[in-house]
């Protein structure tokens, strides 16, 4: 029986580690779906379920498989993902980033080799062009291409972004899922009767990995010798059983998940963004205990856990979350065992995946926070997402979640709050621009940034004094009819991604209790079912009409020139804009300017929310925007509240950068005032703060003295009679700190790791490309986050 | 009277000067010329000062009630809040009628301090020397004046916080922690208050960066001391049954 060495399961972690990031082309999934269009003909009589199952079954009997000498569990999730998220390409430029639209492009993200030639690529990716998915996609795009051109708004096709729930498998087995099958084909309607089989078959492509990986340990065993025979003979032993068998250790736990993992991700190859585990301190702990591990020991198996989520030289598969503690219904709190050997294993690594997140409540241990301390005071290392636990069981339960399910909210992507293996929400279906629609609204539907006519507005037009002094009005009414454009559009590319069904993530997500896919447009698959969308420039709008009152109240006669300085981008008339900048901003707990934000984001909130998707379920607002506000704001011109054109707009809920100069006191009181209780689809918050303030001297103590001075007030706070926010991510450093990490990486980041915190992301701040590095440095932001 | 109240900085901290959460304003000017002061950009009333009435500081102290949580409210600190003392005052009597907390942090070194004791909530006075020749060499405080104001307060019978800023080559070794003590018995005795804590502040560097940039230079070297130094203070207080804590 091999016994856990746990310095030597963390050396092997780290090699592991060390060996993934070498790997700097992505073939796997090419060769997936490369497989499955071979198989197109052959069962093209079947549904569009049962066929894909089949195809994916075709495409798991070729996909070539390895075991690492390093390895002590087996798996990868490499060949699910290509070289593609943007925001960690080198090449990157915000200038000619054009989001995600052509579904094909990921074919220009392998390296053509000699066994992978350009013929093969182009060859495949022409066979895609006309598949029915990518046809009705491009269709979608090509009707909305006016709107989304200069970014009204922006849809797309949600893959991954879903929170499985794979407990039951773990503790029971595949079997049971199988039966579970067995027993509905038994008894189901015809028209279920297909996609019942197609869930078999996708468990039964799990149970081929499964058995191709246990041939390949096999093979090894047999010329191995010494400590790693005996972890071959128990990798051999453990795939005998799981993820077939129910899980009884820990060690098979962990296994059975990761094969589990494996094949949802390979399903949607290529690049299943940010699939979430959900509480995996919860989902292990039974393991734990069964199997009597120490803290240590647990800890150097997760290790190895936390590598697999690492795929290739930049850790491509991007936004998977893992989430730790939280509270009952009652309020309990649920911090375990696990929870604190996952935060080992997690500091110990310092990965830039899977981005960690801590559920905090009222009744959070103190001890928590102080184990948090090492993360936040760490220069490079890792810091978790913060939610509020408390603030999520109000605004889940107002937008309809059973009380019951809410324990098991999790986050899936960046921060988007779902229920495990209940809810799927297209969380990033679409995105809307309110500072693009008051540009428009100002200029009679041109855009100044190129000059060019968008489209006829509702609010039509009118001399400039009317304009200005109606203009919230028709900012709301010219809102309305970008949000129809949108939702029309954001339903298609739904309707279009359900010519791809996903039978095997269907098992985990309620999909054997239905009978129906996840992505089914016409029968809902999962208990939940939304679809996103992400409000982009809230401040900017608020603090432009905030700074029109002004100019209204104060110089009326300017009215026109107001109008042709924005279309100047301010050329020539910064006394003007001097102007503008001294209204007041937002985030500084001024009334007027706080009281705007607060109507702006209920209004448009209301209206996102009335909105249906394909299946007739409501819209979820969710004010975050995952660098988009960089993106989107390029193609934004020049606004009252004096922003410039192109400049980036406001990060989430937070005010613009450089707007709030009171502090980190005043800042949350502006904060606290927004409607939380409505952003049942989340929001983005940042706050960089400079380590100066924390004078204690052990990163125990600091971690209460960052609970006392940042989370308390924001998230606990008593007095505080509204909801209060959930969401929170921090970079504890400075400016100057960064700006030397640049400039002598190897003397501050040996490792070549230094991870810092973009949007509800960790990355590798090395890794980012030159424009995300300077958005991180601008977002600091010391002046909105100073203590006193 | 001034309608008027000078400030240099504001913003919140926890439980740091005085209970709870606490919007802290940092007042310009100081009577005293410590060479190791953390706030030099307040040792002077200068143009960067923000000049503001009592009636704007008070809505703006109102507007802000949700964050005083935790016994929470005001602290005004400096520079030297006493050089204000009068407006400081008035301002406290509104907050009072509002039930908002207010503290002070002090180095209780000028008579009109007197004009905050009583309406003080909290207050918190430094006593960095139990010399009288070198309090004043050093700093330019007399110590008779914040020996008489420690009393006053004392005396009220309401909180009060004693901090010794501990700095080597200043106050330290036994002869002073036996000098502390003896002042503080005495005030103990004379007042009949169970309402007086102790804290020990060590040494630190932290406003040292900010002296360039009001172009002073920062004079002071060897400060930092030794837990061995803090432990003779340490006991010679718990010996004498003092309430030591730490905020």
């Amino acid at each position: 029986m091999y016994e856990f060495n746990a310095t030597k399961l963390t050396q092997m972690a780290n090699d592991l580690f060390k060996e993934e990031r070498v790997i700097d082309n992505l073939t796997g999934w090419f060769i997936i779906k490369e497989t499955e269009s071979k198989f197109e003909e052959e069962y093209k009589a079947f549904s569009p379920m049962k066929k894909a199952a089949l195809k994916f079954k075709e495409a798991i009997k070729v996909l070539p498989l390895s075991i690492s000498d390093n390895a002590i569990f087996v798996g990868t999730q490499r060949d699910a993902f290509a070289r593609s998220y943007a925001l960690i390409n080198p090449t990157f430029k915000v200038e000619t980033f054009a989001g995600y639209c052509d579904p094909t492009a990921v074919y220009d993200d392998i390296t053509p080799t000699e066994e992978f030639t350009k013929e093969r690529i182009e060859a495949l990716r022409e066979i895609d062009k006309n598949t029915p998915y990518v046809k009705e996609l491009t269709e979608v795009y090509n009707s909305c291409e006016n709107l989304t051109g200069e970014v009204a708004f922006f849809i797309e096709q949600v893959t991954g972004h879903l929170i499985p729930d794979m407990r039951v498998a773990l503790k029971y087995g595949v079997k049971k899922l199988i039966a579970d099958i067995d027993e509905k084909l038994s008894s189901c309607s015809d028209d279920k009767k297909e996609n019942y089989e197609a869930m078999k078959i996708s468990l039964e492509a799990l149970l081929l990995l499964t058995e191709r990986y246990k041939s390949i340990a096999e093979e090894k065993l047999k010329s191995a010798d010494g400590e790693r025979k005996e972890q071959l003979k128990l990798m051999v032993d453990t795939l005998s059983k799981v993820p077939f068998e129910g899980a009884t250790s820990f060690y098979e736990a962990i296994q059975s998940y990761i094969l589990l993992w494996q094949t949802m991700c390979l399903e949607q190859a290529p690049n299943p963004f940010a699939f979430s585990v959900g509480n995996a301190d919860r989902i292990f702990e039974p393991y734990r205990k069964i199997s009597g591990l120490d803290r240590e020991t647990t800890a150097a198996l997760l290790k190895h856990f936390l590598v697999f989520f690492n795929v290739g030289d930049r850790s491509w598969a991007i936004s998977q979350n893992l989430i730790v503690s939280g509270r009952d219904e009652d309020g309990n709190d649920l911090t375990n065992d696990t929870t604190y050997a996952l935060l080992d294993a997690y500091y110990d690594m310092n990965l830039p995946q899977p981005i960690l997140s801590v559920k905090l409540h009222k009744n959070t241990p103190d001890k928590l926070y102080e184990e948090l301390g090492r993360f936040l005071f760490t220069p490079g290392c890792l810091t978790p997402s913060l939610f509020n636990d408390d603030s999520l069981y109000e605004v889940l339960s107002t937008a309809g979640v059973d009380i019951d399910d809410i324990k098991d909210t999790s986050i899936a992507g960046c921060q988007e709050p779902l229920i495990m293996g209940k809810d799927n929400a297209n969380t990033t279906n679409s995105w809307f621009n309110l500072g693009k629609i008051l540009e428009l609204t100002l200029n009679d539907g041109y855009s100044t940034v190129t000059g060019k006519k968008i489209c006829d507005l509702p609010s039509g037009n009118a001399d400039a004094l009317t304009l200005l002094k109606t203009v919230r009005e028709r900012f709301y009414k010219n809102a309305e009819y970008f949000c129809d454009e949108m939702i029309k559009s954001a339903n298609g590319a739904s309707r279009a991604i359900s010519h791809l069904p996903v039978p095997f993530l269907s098992t985990v997500m309620g999909g054997i209790e239905t009978g129906h896919d996840v992505r089914d447009i016409k029968n809902q698959g999962t208990k939940y079912n939304g679809s996103g969308c992400l409000i982009h420039g809230t401040s900017v709008v608020a603090d432009s009409f905030t700074a029109i009152d002004k100019l209204l109240n104060e110089r009326p006669q300017d009215a026109e020139r107001l109008l042709t300085a924005l279309k100047n981008n301010f050329q020539g008339d910064e006394e003007l804009r001097e102007f503008l900048l001294s209204a007041p901003k937002f985030g500084n707990n001024n009334e007027a300017a706080d009281n705007e934000a607060v109507e702006i984001t209920n209004k448009i909130a209301d209206l996102v929310r009335s909105k249906k998707n394909y299946l007739g379920n409501n819209f979820r607002p969710d004010f975050s925007t995952p660098s988009t506000h960089l993106l989107y704001g390029y193609w934004v011109g020049a606004l009252p509240c004096g922003r410039k054109s192109r400049d980036m707009l406001n990060y989430g809920v937070d005010p613009l950068y450089g707007e709030a100069q009171n502090g980190l006191g005043f800042r949350t009181l502006s904060l606290m005032k927004l409607p939380f209780i409505k952003m049942c689809g989340g929001y983005a918050s940042h706050f960089g703060i400079d380590p100066k303030y924390f004078t204690t001297d052990s990163y125990e103590s600091k971690g209460i003295e960052f609970k006392n001075k940042v989370m308390k007030p924001l998230f606990f706070n008593e007095l505080n009679k509204n909801v209060a926010p959930f969401y929170l991510y921090v970079n504890v450093t400075t400016a100057e700190i960064l700006r030397k990490v640049l400039a002598e990486p190897k003397k501050y980041a040996p490792s070549g790791v230094y991870i810092m915190r973009i949007h509800g992301t960790f990355v590798n701040f090395l890794d980012l490309s030159p424009a995300i590095q300077q958005d991180i440095i601008t977002r600091l932001d010391p002046q909105s986050t100073t203590i006193c | 009277m001034s309608d008027f109240i000078y400030t240099f900085q504001k913003g919140f901290n926890y439980s740091q000067d005085g209970p709870g959460n606490r919007l802290v304003y940092h007042l310009s000017g100081c009577n005293m010329f410590c060479p190791w002061c953390s706030n030099p950009e307040g040792l002077k009333r200068t143009d960067n000062s923000q000049k503001r009435s009592i009636n704007e500081i008070f809505d703006e102290i109102l507007s802000c009630r949700t964050m005083f949580f935790d016994n929470g409210g005001v602290t005004f600190t400096g520079g030297e809040v006493s050089l204000q003392a009068e407006a400081v005052s008035t301002l406290f009597k509104m907050l009072k009628k509002e039930k908002i907390s207010t503290c002070i942090e002090t180095n209780a070194s000028l008579k009109d301090t007197e004009k905050l004791i009583d309406v003080v909530d909290y207050m918190i006075a430094d006593f960095k020397s139990p010399s009288k020749e070198v309090l004043k060499s050093v700093t330019g405080a007399d110590i008779e004046i914040i020996k008489e104001n420690l009393l006053k307060r004392a005396i009220t019978k309401k909180y009060l916080l004693i901090r010794i800023p501990l700095i080597n080559n200043f106050n330290t070794g036994e002869e002073n922690a036996r000098g502390f003590t003896e002042f503080f018995k005495e005030l103990h005795e004379k007042s009949g208050s169970n309402n007086i804590y102790i804290e020990i502040l060590t040494y630190h560097e932290y406003g040292k960066d900010k002296y360039k940039k009001e172009n002073l230079e920062y004079n002071f070297s060897d400060g930092f001391v030794t837990q061995h130094q803090v432990d003779i203070l340490k006991t010679e207080l718990v010996k004498n049954n003092f309430k030591i804590i730490k905020t």
